[in-house]
């Protein structure tokens, strides 16, 4: 009996680039039972069981508890207004798109949520009734359209293919998910200036309302804390320093000024120091400018454990004190 | 009777005998005891109910497939009532009922999402300065006997600012934004200064469209529309944009909204004082400018001459332009009741002469309603006693 269940996306693009993802940081699904199997085992850490459902399902479980960790679209997440009751620890960088307003290319007299609000009043005294906005994004679209103060519309629930719908009759506008906006154009559709209600992208997601035992945070530390070490590696790497003299004092300004952090023990004169990567070059000449003669050398690291694990501490400030282990 | 959340004997009987004494109150004025279905088809409510009662409001699909809700409001259901027997709208009626409303709070998704209501619609009443007063007396009268005899009472009109802005004489459209916005204080700012504001300097364009008589510029916008190869989809028509085309032109060459207007406005909707004062007030401020409200004054001017000559003080009465029930079918006096503790009210209600039309009847159809909460009324007894 496992301990802590993750749940990957069954399918598709999302579960490719998800599977990608987790290999990446030396996490990889052992389906012993068959690719058509929806359950499996996830080697590089113990007691973890590996769930396989749509990411819909994937945030209505978080929600519900019923698993520890998922990884899903953020919009999923967003619009079932899962605040409270899921945390995202980690953005991944994949999965990309935008949940959008768009009206018809036709409308070329409106272009943003002003002009919108006005068709809304004058469009609901022509026609006698509201203009409606066909999505499946309900409440991601009532909260941007109340913070936009327009309250004259209807909603019309749309399961699939809501971007036919201003085409079809049923809806004047969409809310809808799009990544490059072809789908839109091609059904004469356009997005409003500012009407991008959220950027989503896939997320890994913990639920704050699973059976968070001692055993599963247990896990849960060891998952993430490959993760986290595989994703500061990726954002770093590690210069090596060699001089005759003590580098402290020269540390202390790469550490204020470049966020670096000293791998090796300290007071020697030849060192490891972790750099993001955005600051390498300029830490590099930093070094070369006060060192003359040192030897400089970087690299790119595969994975960086560092005690205080970013991603597991975000979880657990969370979640309340451990629930004992039945 | 009452399905409610989980209440103990002693609870449900002391909203029981609440209840009864709020019904035979609206007995005694003349209203006729109705009942509606929970069930209700949710089209009606939700064509006349914003989108945020939506969220609010429990919809689902019955089981052949049509938009079901449990009713969020019993005033439409009542006034459809009204219209399937009278559907010529030509006779006066009072109905009432009492009977629980289903709201979500999302603010508490735990809580039972049902309250119980009690109260009264009256239709086509001869005279509606009267019908008015009415309404508030009797809702006065009504919690009093069910044992509640201090509240706070606060009136607005909803037409008072209507009867402003059509007085200023400003562009239908800009009128239009301004009552949208009416009870967005901060939203209203940002528009007064938009418009009062240098012009939005169009587009080369707009500005020629602008001088076109409507039919060339239509069929100027239908030409460049298909030279760019949009089709017009959906239902809003090439007129449609091209009347808001035309607005925006107009807009860009128009004078701009005056500071004192603008001013006159803001200073309008924060006005709150005890209604003996308040047309005073209103006087005050609008004499100035060379615009007229009198018409709706003397309305208003009425209405409290009548509460005073029931016996009522109207210097207890708080006025405010602000206060406009904010639902949307308001279209006049509105009131409600707070006990002096609680910040929540107790009952309310309003006028509301153009919903009937929203529902099909063939002629404008003047009705006001009341409404008591009977929860919160139980829990303001508690309180005070």
């Amino acid at each position: 009996m496992s301990d802590l269940i993750l749940a990957i996306p069954s399918k598709g693009r999302l579960q490719e680039q998800a599977l990608d993802y987790l290999a990446d940081a030396g996490l990889r699904l052992n389906q012993s039972r068959g690719v058509r199997d929806y359950t499996a085992n996830l080697t590089g850490v113990d007691g973890v069981s590996v769930s396989l459902l749509s990411a819909a399902e994937i945030a209505d479980e978080l929600i519900s508890g019923r698993v520890h960790l998922g990884i899903t679209g953020e919009d999923l997440l967003a619009e079932q207004s899962a605040a409270n009751r899921a945390l995202v620890v980690e953005r991944l960088g994949f999965g990309r798109a935008n949940v959008v307003v768009a009206v018809p290319r036709a409308w070329i007299d409106v272009s943003t949520m002003a002009d919108l609000d006005d068709v809304a009043a004058s469009f609901h005294s022509k026609h006698h009734r509201k203009l409606r906005v066909a999505t499946k994004f309900t409440t991601l679209a009532r909260e941007f359209f109340a913070s936009h103060g327009i309250a004259d519309y209807r909603i019309v629930e749309s399961l699939g293919a809501t971007e036919g719908a201003p085409a079809a009759g049923t809806a004047e506008l969409i809310v809808d998910i799009t990544t490059t906006g072809a789908t839109l154009t091609a059904n004469d559709l356009k997005i409003l200036d500012d009407g991008t209600i959220l950027e989503s992208q896939a997320a890994l997601a913990a639920s704050l309302r699973a059976a968070w035992t001692p055993k599963a945070r247990a896990s849960a530390q060891a998952l993430l804390g490959r993760i986290a070490a595989r994703a500061l590696a990726k954002a770093s790497q590690v210069v090596q320093v060699q001089w005759d003299k003590s580098i402290d004092a020269v540390l202390a300004t790469l550490q204020r000024d470049f966020g670096a952090r000293l791998l090796s023990a300290p007071g020697r004169s030849d060192a490891s120091i972790l750099i993001p990567e955005k600051f390498v070059t300029a830490a590099v000449l930093h070094l070369r400018q006060e060192m003359p003669g040192a030897a400089v050398t970087t690299q790119a690291p595969n994975q960086v454990f560092t005690s205080d694990n970013r991603i597991y501490q975000l979880l657990e400030q969370a979640l309340s004190p451990p629930k004992s282990d039945p | 009777m009452i399905a409610a959340p989980p209440y103990d004997a002693t609870t449900i009987a002391a909203l029981e005998e609440q209840t009864s004494t709020l019904l035979s109150e609206f007995r005694a004025y003349g209203a006729e005891r109705v009942e509606h279905a929970i069930v209700q088809p949710a089209d009606a409510f939700l064509d006349r109910m914003g989108e945020e009662l939506r969220r609010r409001t429990y919809v689902f699909a019955g089981p052949d497939g049509s938009e079901l809700c449990l009713r969020p409001d019993l005033t439409i259901p009542t006034a459809q009532t009204y219209l399937a027997r009278n559907p010529n709208c030509d006779q006066a009626l009072k109905l009432c009922y009492a009977g629980p409303v289903f709201r979500h709070d999302p603010a508490a998704p735990d809580q039972p999402g049902q309250s119980f209501q009690a109260g009264v619609e009256s239709f086509n009443a001869s005279d509606a300065a009267t019908a008015d007063v009415e309404a508030l007396l009797l809702t006065h009268s009504a919690v009093t006997k069910a044992g509640l005899p201090h509240t706070r009472v606060t009136i607005g009109d909803v037409g008072l600012f209507q009867e402003l802005l059509d007085a200023m004489s400003l562009p239908a459209h800009w009128a239009a934004k301004i009552r949208r916005r009416a009870w967005q204080p901060d939203r209203l700012r940002e528009l007064l200064k938009r418009l009062s504001g240098p012009a939005e300097p169009g587009s080369e364009f707009l500005s020629h469209i602008g001088k076109l008589p409507p039919e060339q510029a239509r069929d100027v916008l239908h030409d460049s529309l298909q030279l760019s190869g949009i089709k017009p989809i959906g239902t809003r028509t090439l007129d449609e944009i091209t009347e808001r085309f035309l607005e925006r032109a107009a807009d860009a060459a128009a004078p701009r909204l005056s500071p004192e207007s603008a001013e006159l406005i803001e200073a309008f909707l924060a006005i709150k004082r005890p209604a003996s004062r308040a047309i005073r007030a209103i006087q005050n401020l609008v004499r100035p400018s060379s615009i007229s409200i009198d018409p709706a004054l003397f309305a208003l001017k009425r209405r409290l001459d009548k509460l005073l000559h029931a016996g009522c003080d109207t210097s207890d009465i708080e006025f405010e332009t602000q206060f406009g029930r904010n639902m949307e079918y308001y279209s006049g006096f509105v009131f409600e009741l707070r006990s002096p503790e609680a910040t929540f009210p107790l009952a309310g209600g309003g006028r509301y002469d153009n919903l009937l039309s929203t529902l099909g009847s063939l002629k404008k159809t003047p009705a006001i309603g009341l409404a008591v909460f009977a929860e919160r009324l139980a829990a303001a007894k508690a309180a005070t006693s």
